[in-house]
């Protein structure tokens, strides 16, 4: 019987860079697959050319600058490209001795243990939003699954990215993993944060080498700085969308959020954090904010923090549940 | 396909450069061409104002496609003609069926790609429109690129589906 399903001939079909060399191989030697292969190969060329990008406008185009179709573009056109592809060629050349810190960064592994962390992020923000007032059990133990999955994608990509610099022993990864999950259960307590940060960062130091322990305190420092612009983003979403800001109104909301939005000192990024509990705990935020807007979108506004305040509420009521089983 | 770092364009340059690509995915978004043009304008104006800060900037594409895709968002709010499919809402037993017939109406498959969730939409557009890879298109969306690549690959899926449902129903 044939290995390739509808499923992975797609798959080869959007990226065939990546595909997996096999199915080339099987596709040159399966007649019945090959077939198969061609009608998906002709579907793609068909969404194609249904997706075609549209006519510009000659108004649009005047009125922002560009170059009004004519005639004589195409060709001045592929010179232009031309010219412009030599002097970007000779910019980056110029450029390439001197590192930009943010360039680097952007090809870091962390970048993409971030990523997996926004995503999960927005996930849980959106889970929130909708936990019933009762959350029956199914719904309970979904939403805390979500929790412990940021918890451990979190404390996996810490792990990665100190193991990167000099590898973990299984020990060290164990011990790790146990003292951030100790270190959330005492967040979850509230504390003596201050005082149990420091205590963490000295069983951490313990537990790993210097360049360990300096990859670890990288790590913690740029998710920090990290998760503050992460947590403005999805705020900004949140707001632009629940509030319906006009353009101009939201960039005031983004200003506010910038200077007010508190920046966590703590070792770990905070897990089942939700951006906008930041408005209802801290009242100056929340008061900059409001006043950033006009007036005709503080009533939403005021809803807007009594539903997080709700939606806040029922999650802390499964987090405990949750806890006091364990 | 030029990719330029927008620390090395002026922001005019970058306007003409990106202006038609900007307004393609706009206006397939929104379906409607004084919208799109307004929303196009919204996106330069966004460069404009952030100007300052894009200096890390790499790659021009993702970065405008993810402004002109909040921004897309923003008008379909404002119209209120969206009606929000949630991804959950997807049944996943559901039979996608074979690939779209090349004798299909383009007509047919957009007015079926515009029921579907708007995310469906957008990496849709990025990837057949756009021509952008996978990674362009990851950044964009703000998704990991093992995220992407299922969020592609349900989108043709269920663009499939509405074809089918669609020419069924004829």
């Amino acid at each position: 019987m044939c290995p390739l399903s509808d499923d992975a001939l797609l798959e080869w079909a959007l990226a065939p860079r990546e595909a997996d060399p096999e199915i080339e191989r099987h596709l040159r030697d399966c007649r019945a697959c090959r077939e198969r292969s061609q009608a998906v190969a002709r579907e793609q060329e068909k969404l194609r050319a249904a997706f075609a990008e549209p006519p510009l406008p000659i108004g649009l185009a005047r009125g922002l600058g560009a170059p009004a179709p004519s005639a004589l573009w195409p060709r001045v056109g592929v010179a232009a490209l031309l010219l412009i592809t030599v002097a970007v060629g000779v910019l980056l050349a110029r450029t390439a001795s001197h590192p930009n810190p943010a360039r680097s960064y952007r090809h870091a592994p962390l970048a993409s243990i971030q990523s997996d962390l926004g995503e999960m992020a927005h996930r849980i923000a959106a889970a929130r939003e909708t936990l019933p007032e009762a959350a029956d059990q199914k719904t309970s133990a979904a939403y805390l699954e979500l929790l412990s999955q940021e918890e451990r994608l979190y404390i996996e990509g810490m792990a990665h990215y100190v193991g990167e610099r000099s590898a973990l022993s299984m020990e060290q990864e164990g011990d790790l993993r146990r003292a951030v999950q100790e270190f959330y259960a005492v967040l979850w307590t509230r504390i003596e944060v201050a005082e149990a940060s420091r205590e963490f960062r000295g069983k951490v130091k313990a537990l790993l080498n210097d360049e360990q322990y300096r990859a670890f305190e990288e790590f913690s420092r740029q998710g920090t700085e990290w998760q503050w612009r992460t947590d403005i983003t999805l705020l900004m979403d949140d707001l632009s969308g629940e509030l319906d800001l006009r353009f101009s109104e939201a960039e005031r909301v983004r200003l506010a959020l910038m200077t007010n939005y508190p920046h966590l000192d703590l070792p770990v990024l905070l897990a089942s954090h939700c951006p906008p509990d930041a408005l209802v705990d801290n009242p100056t935020l929340s008061g900059a904010v409001r006043n950033s807007l006009d007036a005709s979108y503080r009533r939403k506004f005021d809803t807007y923090l009594g539903s997080v305040k709700l939606a806040r509420e029922r999650a802390a009521k499964i987090v405990r549940q949750g806890r006091t089983q364990h | 396909m030029i990719e330029n770092a927008v620390d090395s364009l002026s922001p005019e340059a970058l306007t003409r450069l990106y202006l038609k690509r900007v307004y393609g995915f706009c206006r397939t978004m929104l379906r409607d061409e004084r919208d799109a043009e307004d929303a196009c304008q919204e996106v330069f104006l966004t460069v404009l104002r952030r100007w300052d800060q894009l200096g890390s900037v790499q790659k021009p594409v993702p970065w405008l496609m993810k402004v002109a895709r909040l921004t897309c968002l923003w008008v379909r709010r404002k119209r209120r003609k969206d009606v929000a499919i949630e991804e959950a809402e997807i049944d996943a037993s559901y039979d996608p069926g074979p690939p779209v017939e090349p004798g299909e109406d383009v007509v047919r498959i957009m007015e079926a790609a515009e029921r579907l969730p708007e995310r469906y939409q957008a990496v849709l557009v990025m990837h057949y429109q756009q021509g952008m890879s996978q990674e362009e298109i990851s950044e964009a969306m703000e998704l990991s690129r093992g995220a992407l690549r299922v969020l592609l690959h349900r989108a043709v899926m269920r663009l499939r589906q509405e074809v089918r449902k669609k020419t069924c129903a004829r």
